[in-house]
């Protein structure tokens, strides 16, 4: 096994663009940027404002009852030019909604059994285009 | 800092399998893996439209409430992981949602996968879906 050893990544003929093989057959490549996941919040507890680690986010803010509010430290190229990955903390007691996806912000609701807005422990990840 | 520049990687051992250390620096992990293989964030409403998206060849109405994503580059069989977020709602404003709202996927094949968006009474054309797919490519 050989090991390169670097601490950053760039593409030659475009920096924001690097192939990797990653086909089961050894040949199929793939843009490594495009793939990886950009910003992620482990849990965001809203009964108490305790709150896990987190990847490029610069804030993440219980904004109203049920609902937080995301600020992506690197902003996104594009409105809506990227995913958010909701999950409910809480066993899955809430159902999660994200929203409103801006290059620099994201908002997540969560709702309880009866469909109102209710505190819930949140949790996502986010994948697409960075700026 | 050192900084490689490169257009390509590809392993030496396996041309599919590279291993970069964690964030903890004790273990590894493999970086094909770790990719998101295809992501898509489209609207059903009216003409089903992508947004934007990464390895998608053109998302499909099937009918209502049910859309198609085809992937570019296949995946090397059906057995992938998915992720699936619907809006279940025709409303076009960001604060519409059908708070009985749940989406799942229909199918997952080599080329494509299904979406269906569902309000709890009936499929729905949704104004937001949002997708992405972990597995091995062909």
């Amino acid at each position: 096994m050989s090991t390169l050893r670097t601490d950053a990544l760039e593409g030659v003929d475009a920096k924001n663009s690097i192939t990797i093989v990653a086909g089961s057959g050894n040949v199929v490549t793939t843009p490594i940027q495009k793939g990886l996941i950009k910003g992620f919040c482990v849990l965001f507890r809203q009964s108490d404002g305790v709150s896990g680690d987190t990847f490029n986010l610069s804030s993440v803010v219980d904004a109203a009852p049920g609902r937080l509010d995301y600020t992506h430290a690197n902003p996104y190229i594009a409105n809506d030019g990227y995913i958010a990955i909701p999950n409910d903390g809480n066993y899955g007691h809430a159902m999660i909604a994200p929203q409103d996806l801006t290059t620099t912000t994201a908002q997540q609701f969560s709702f309880n059994d009866s469909h109102g807005v209710q505190d819930s422990v949140h949790q996502a990840a986010f994948a697409g285009d960075l700026a | 800092m050192a900084t490689l520049k490169t257009n390509t990687l590809t392993g030496t051992s396996t041309a599919g399998s590279i291993a970069v250390t964690g964030e903890g620096n004790s273990t590894t992990t493999n970086l094909q893996q770790g990719l998101c293989k295809c992501w898509v964030n489209y609207t059903g409403i009216t003409t089903t439209a992508e947004r934007d998206g990464f390895n998608v060849s053109s998302v499909n109405d099937i009918t209502t409430g049910q859309t198609t994503v085809n992937i570019n580059n296949n995946m090397a069989n059906a057995n992938y992981s998915g992720y699936y977020y619907t809006n279940a709602d025709s409303g076009t404003a960001y604060t519409n949602f059908s708070n009985l709202h749940a989406g799942g996927f229909g199918s997952f094949e080599t080329g494509l996968f299904k979406h269906n968006a569902y309000n709890a009474s009936s499929d729905v054309d949704s104004f937001q879906n949002l997708s992405g797919i972990f597995g091995d490519l062909a």
